[in-house]
């Protein structure tokens, strides 16, 4: 056994705490430890010292006051000791804790009104000398006395009475408290004030916690006394339980907007399939779309869902309600899904990278060339311009692009066109798309064209069209018509 | 009536029923602060806080069989808490406390001073847990209640106690 065992052997010993076996061992070890054997004597001898060490005890007429003092140290010290002066004065020998009692009930009757009771602890203040504490002298406020109350009825000692308590709710100023205290001492009774109490912003959050402990009362009674109120649609959001969602679902299906709106506040994905079957019905879709939009991100999982499962709506709605995911399930599903088109189009308007690679890949495939590239079209990035130009070089797949880009205003197209015409003819669909061109751009090219027989009658055509003007096909008279505007 | 039953009566709303608590274990707190404090200010500042926290907090005590572990654990948590606290030491002409303690100090011998400028220079927890063992008899199952440590934990403290303060004393010899 080592010494530092020892030691705890030794104290173990001296209580009488140690089994047979380590009796044995601390014996052992003392018989061949010298210095162990030394501390086990003086430990002997320190411990009947401690028998022998006195205390003064500080005599009879200290535990006389013992009681006045701990009185006086109460929280409420000042009261009960200006109250000990009062009981002394009038020769109540004991006050002791019955003072305290008497102080809880004249603040209790302070609290509720009792004029006569305010006047005895204002005296009690005055006499105390802490005149900057009167609480009862600036405008009958009854603030600290009534938080004092509160705090009382909140460890429920002495006061139960429901009444009280909603006089210092309707009058105090520890209105959160009192709501509280009033709830959980009544829930039924307690009922009507809550739900009032929706109409204070600062009470709101503490209504609302105090009635989702029973929502499905609260939901009843709202129906019955506040139907269709703002107030009523406002805490049906709010409740977040089960019962009122089924409410609201029940309002959505009768087509209640407001419900629909609420519907938005509640943040769960059982909101969002309710307010997602909302957008099937024309006079919801709009209120609908509003409130998937808040209920964010549980309405992208509905949505991701139903777009999976085809769902042409989901797949449209996407377009205004979507995350950094929504790309990525849309491209799983294009080649699946019989709304490609919807799917290009949703795709498009995300402007994201990620798609504008899925657009060009997918013009590698000639079923879905088409419309990858009228959706590469909407999409205006130097990546999908750089690939729509070097498309309009290809002789191949020029026509396709030139669909493609009906709609299209950039200027930097007319050029590829015009060369790709010059060597294959200048197509009715070539030409339609350089109509739409601002006519400054696009004049002094249908001119040029104009040298070639292949292309002079469509260009013919298109200058006409272009200037109100008809020169012929003489290129010379067009030139000096174009350069006397210019000039 | 004993302390579980004036427990009760004070947990039904007898407020009078504490009275005849405090009176009965005044004294067992005083003296317990004292040897503590070592100080007959601190002693009744910690007695005093010991029965309003006790009366602010009874009704949340289960185990009535522990009533006096716990009293001791409500003062020996606040004796720790005041000591972390810097003293305020009011200067005044002639300090009568100190002059009692002094008369008080003649009448004993050098050994007992000794020991207890021992005790008082002793670690917090080591102090609580040797005053409960040694001046106020506890079992070590009471005094881990009362300390809110393991019974093991309560048997060690005790033991550092006695032997720190048996070298204490020794170097205190020697250097006299």
């Amino acid at each position: 056994m080592k010494c530092n065992k020892a030691k705890l052997y030794m104290s173990l010993k001296l209580d009488d705490a140690l089994s047979n076996r380590q009796n044995r061992l601390l014996k052992t070890h003392l018989a061949c430890c010298k210095n162990c054997q030394q501390r086990w004597q003086d430990l002997q001898k320190q411990e009947s010292l401690f028998q022998e060490l006195s205390f003064a005890d500080p005599g009879e007429d200290y535990w006389d006051s013992y009681h006045v003092d701990l009185a006086s140290r109460f929280p409420l010290r000042r009261y009960v000791a200006a109250a000990a002066i009062l009981f002394a004065v009038i020769g109540l020998y004991f006050f002791q804790f019955k003072a305290i009692d008497e102080n809880n009930q004249l603040y209790k009757l302070a609290a509720i009104g009792d004029r006569e009771a305010q006047q005895v602890l204002l005296q009690r203040e005055k006499a105390s000398g802490s005149v900057n504490k009167l609480y009862f002298m600036q405008n009958n406020r009854f603030h600290n006395v009534e938080k004092f109350v509160l705090q009382l009825l909140a460890q429920r000692k002495n006061f139960e009475s429901f009444d009280d308590i909603l006089h210092i709710y309707t009058y105090g100023k520890e209105k959160t408290l009192a709501l509280y205290d009033l709830w959980q001492m009544d829930t039924k009774r307690a009922l009507p004030f809550v739900v009032a109490a929706l109409k204070e912003d600062k009470l709101y959050s503490t209504a609302i916690s105090l009635l989702k402990e029973a929502e499905q009362t609260t939901c009843n009674y709202l129906c019955a006394n506040m139907y269709d109120t703002p107030l009523m649609w406002r805490t049906l959001g709010d409740l977040r339980g089960n019962y009122s969602l089924a409410l609201l679902n029940q309002y959505a299906q009768n087509n209640s907007k407001e419900a629909v709106i609420a519907l938005g506040k509640r943040g769960s994905t059982e909101a969002a399939q309710i307010l997602f079957a909302c957008m099937h019905r024309y006079q919801l879709r709009e209120p609908a779309v509003q409130s998937l939009q808040y209920l964010r991100p549980f309405s992208t999982e509905v949505i991701h869902e139903k777009i999976r499962q085809d769902d042409v709506v989901a797949i449209e709605l996407a377009q205004r309600i979507f995350n950094k995911d929504t790309p990525e399930v849309l491209m799983n599903m294009a080649l699946h899904t019989t709304h490609f088109k919807q799917v290009a189009t949703t795709l498009a308007t995300m402007n994201d990278h990620r798609s504008v690679d899925f657009f060009i890949q997918l013009t590698n495939y000639k079923k879905y060339r088409a419309m990858a590239l009228s959706a590469l079209a909407t999409v205006d990035t130097p990546r999908t311009n750089r690939f729509l130009l070097k498309g309009l070089y290809d002789e191949k797949l020029h026509s396709e692009f030139l669909q493609a880009l009906q709609n299209s205003k950039d200027t930097r197209i007319i050029e590829p066109i015009v060369r790709v015409a010059f060597r294959k003819g200048l197509s009715r669909l070539a030409m339609n798309v350089l109509l739409n061109m601002p006519k400054k751009e696009v004049i002094p090219y249908f001119i040029a064209m104009l040298r070639s027989s292949r292309l002079r009658k469509n260009a013919h055509l298109a200058l006409k069209q272009l200037t109100n003007e008809d020169f012929g096909t003489n290129q010379y008279l067009w030139m000096m018509w174009w350069r006397r505007g210019q000039m | 009536m004993n302390d579980t039953q004036l427990i009760s009566r004070f947990k039904e709303g007898d407020t009078a029923a504490f009275n005849a608590i405090v009176e009965r274990h005044k004294k067992r707190i005083y003296f317990f602060a004292l040897k503590l404090s070592q100080d007959h200010q601190e002693a009744e500042d910690i007695s005093q806080e010991t029965f309003i926290r006790a009366y602010n907090k009874l009704h949340a005590l289960k185990n009535e069989s522990c009533f006096i572990p716990w009293l001791y654990k409500i003062a020996g948590n606040y004796y720790r808490s005041i000591i972390r606290r810097p003293k305020l030491k009011v200067v005044t002409d002639i300090d009568l406390s100190s002059l009692s303690v002094e008369e008080e100090q003649v009448e004993e011998d050098e050994t007992k001073k000794a020991m207890k400028r021992a005790i008082a220079s002793l670690p917090k927890k080591q102090k609580i847990a040797l005053v409960l063992r040694c001046f106020e008899g506890l079992s070590y199952a009471e005094i881990s209640q009362a300390m809110n440590v393991s019974v093991s934990s309560a048997k060690a403290h005790v033991s550092y106690a006695r032997n720190k303060l048996r070298d204490l004393v020794e170097r205190n010899k020697d250097e006299v």
